[in-house]
């Protein structure tokens, strides 16, 4: 408590990895897009390429949260 | 006879390879105990290479940019120019390589847009290619690790190490044993006070080029593009009821409750263009610069073997970034071309 | 924004950078490219439909190649069946030609055989006749008069009697063509009684033929159409045979 300085920038720290929590839901997503997208095209080969071309349409929305979250993050640390 | 050449090219080839994998050893487990690997500093912001035209400086992730931009244009004027003016139909060698390329670019926006394909296509391409080269660029050894050796700011830094002399050059390194703190030191700002003679006491490196990606403005510029020319295309396309998209207004006067919503579902559009902007652009600064920071950092705990590992992944995740990249564009841009009145007709 | 790096300036420079990159790579690479990819599709088309109609049209000629060789073949298996036929046919002709000669020659052979067979009985009926006195003569023990004897033997061979057929006596007769059988030929004198006697019976338009059979012995047989006049020495020792038992 001597050292404010290096308590605000320790909780920032802290902050920065608390947001990135959400990168477990957009794992999640991204998995779950990947398994559906896979077992389709397992299923319906001759529809590979307009499956693929969803699934990693589905991923990009499910990596957005991870990737707000990092945006979050690096404001956190860098510019907060 | 050229059987017998090709077998001796080959028993050349085979002896290089064969000393590179025992020099590579052989520095992989000198090298430490010469050069103590240092785990970087993590910078945001592109630093400033010292350069300038016009007053303009130039950071050295803008220099890296314009590397790849030499090398795609090499491409294009001395492979693909000297292919076109043979007059040949059959393709080879490196043109055929990047022929096969473009050719699978190709094919995916024109299953994409159909007839819009041609005027679409330059730039979710180029957003590939430039994405593409500059992330494969990155890893060639000297990136970002070769630069102008200076006093930090503030933190810690690390005693300088003279490591040979060429001509009149210094080349130094950093040691890693010997940690300084930054001491602040009167007249740092001021001009003039910059020790040519004397060297910095806590030093870290500014390296002259470094990955495009690892900058945020290379991301974002992209994603603005992308976005912008989603809008460009879309008007091209559709006209001025383009934008019926984000603002339904006729939906509004039109039906009750469900015009409501759809007007507010339009507004949320209109917002979701923006955060394709921040998605865009993170999701590429992210993986690469969190590649760049696992690369130094594993390489600092051990130089041997892993890393090598590491560059496959991030070859990999290179390419896999610019082609994510390329096709979230090509489908935002070939599905702004397509009346969304023609989607909920049928 | 500044302590992440975002700069106006830099950002703007990156999106000019682009936009200057697209357009030259649109101007030097993809226009360039995307054409060759076209102009390859089509060459390629092309192709494959040139391809396509050539191998129609050698289709179409081997098909007409197997047609005119079928019909070659057809042409020459009919022509090898008629040879054969026509072969056939002479081989046949041939084979009836030559059977029908070699009947002819052995009919002549045998006509000619009957023929020296009836001489040589001509020639020898005066011998067997006087043969026959000698035995008769031996037999009963006395001689009739030669003038006698050679009548009565003339009669017993030729069955005719001072000029007139023994056999037709009392007969009487119809018919086109009559046939006369003797034990032995009968002379030239004999033969013209029998002739004149049957044609006064018939009437001058019928015919007469001559046989001679050995076997009946003597005497005359006349066959008119269908009725037998047996005056051979034979039916009547077969009729006396017949009373007798």
């Amino acid at each position: 408590m001597n050292d404010p300085e290096a308590f605000v920038s320790g909780l920032k720290l802290l902050g920065a990895g608390l947001a990135m929590i959400s990168a477990i839901g957009a794992g999640f997503g991204v998995g779950l897009a990947a398994f559906g997208g896979v077992q389709a095209m397992g299923r319906n080969p001759d529809a590979a390429p307009i499956i693929q071309t969803n699934m990693i349409l589905g991923m990009a929305f499910a990596e957005a949260i991870a990737i707000y979250a990092l945006a979050v993050a690096l404001i956190i640390i860098f510019a907060a | 006879m050229s059987e017998e050449q090709t077998k001796k090219g080959f028993n050349w080839r085979k002896w290089v390879i064969y000393f590179c994998i025992l020099a590579g050893i052989y520095s992989a487990f000198l090298g430490p105990s010469i050069l103590k690997p240092i785990s970087p500093v993590v910078v945001l912001p592109a630093e400033p290479t010292g350069l300038s035209i016009g007053g303009f400086e130039i950071t050295n992730t803008m220099l890296a940019t314009l590397l790849a931009d030499l090398i795609l244009l090499t491409i294009a004027v001395f492979v693909v120019g000297k292919f076109m003016r043979s007059g040949s139909l059959v393709p080879g060698g490196f043109y055929n390589a990047f022929e096969a390329l473009v050719e699978f670019l190709w094919n995916t926006v024109e299953g994409a847009a159909g007839k819009w394909a041609f005027r679409i296509f330059p730039v979710p391409a180029t957003i590939f290619l430039l994405i593409f080269v500059a992330n494969l660029v990155k890893l060639v050894p000297g990136f970002e690790s070769i630069g102008r050796i200076k006093e930090v700011h503030h933190g810690y830094g690390y005693a300088p190490v003279l490591l040979t002399k060429v001509g009149n050059l210094s080349i130094y390194t950093i040691d890693k044993a010997q940690k300084r703190e930054h001491v602040a030191k009167e007249g740092e700002h001021g001009e003039g006070h910059v020790d040519q003679e004397k060297l910095c006491e806590a030093c870290e490196i500014v390296p002259f080029l470094r990955g495009s990606a690892t900058d945020l403005n290379f991301p974002f510029a992209l994603a603005f593009i992308a976005v912008l020319m989603t809008q460009v295309y879309g008007v091209w396309a559709l006209g001025i009821g383009y934008f019926e998209k984000f603002i339904p207004i006729r939906q509004l006067i039109k039906g009750g409750a469900m015009g409501a919503i759809n007007f507010i579902v339009g507004i949320l559009e209109l917002i979701l263009e923006f955060a394709k902007i921040l998605s865009f652009g993170f999701r590429l600064f992210g993986n690469i610069f969190a590649g760049t920071l696992l690369l130094s950092i594993v390489g600092a705990l051990t130089a041997v073997l892993v890393p090598v590992g590491l560059y496959f992944f991030e070859v990999f995740f290179g390419i896999i970034q610019a082609y994510v990249f390329y096709l979230l564009a090509t489908i935002f841009i070939s599905g702004a071309t397509v009346s969304h009145h023609a989607e909920e007709a049928h | 924004m500044e302590k992440l790096g975002i700069n106006l300036g830099f950002f703007l420079f990156q999106v000019f950078n682009f936009t200057i990159l697209a357009l030259l790579m649109y101007a030097l690479a993809y226009k360039p490219i995307v054409r060759m990819l076209e102009n390859r599709k089509n060459k390629i088309a092309q192709g494959l439909e040139d391809a396509r109609v050539a191998a129609e049209a050698r289709a179409n000629a081997e098909k007409e190649a197997k047609a005119i060789l079928q019909e070659a073949q057809n042409n020459a298996a009919q022509k090898v069946r008629e040879a054969t036929e026509r072969a056939e046919i002479a081989a046949r002709e041939i084979i009836t030609q030559a059977e029908a000669q070699a009947s002819k020659i052995r009919e002549e052979a045998r006509m000619e055989a009957a023929q020296e067979r009836d001489r040589i009985l001509l020639e020898l009926r005066s011998q067997i006749a006087s043969l026959a006195i000698a035995a008769a003569q031996k037999l009963i023990g006395e001689a009739l008069d030669e003038k006698r004897q050679h009548a009565l033997l003339e009669e017993f061979f030729s069955g005719v009697k001072s000029g007139k057929v023994v056999v037709l006596e009392g007969v009487e007769l119809s018919g086109a063509s009559a046939e006369v059988i003797s034990a032995l030929p009968l002379l030239p004198h004999e033969q013209e009684a029998v002739k004149r006697d049957i044609l006064s019976k018939m009437g001058e338009q019928a015919t007469v033929s001559f046989r001679v059979d050995p076997s009946i012995m003597g005497g005359l047989i006349v066959k008119v159409g269908d009725k037998i006049l047996d005056g051979s020495v034979v039916g009547q020792l077969e009729s006396l045979k017949q009373s007798l038992l």
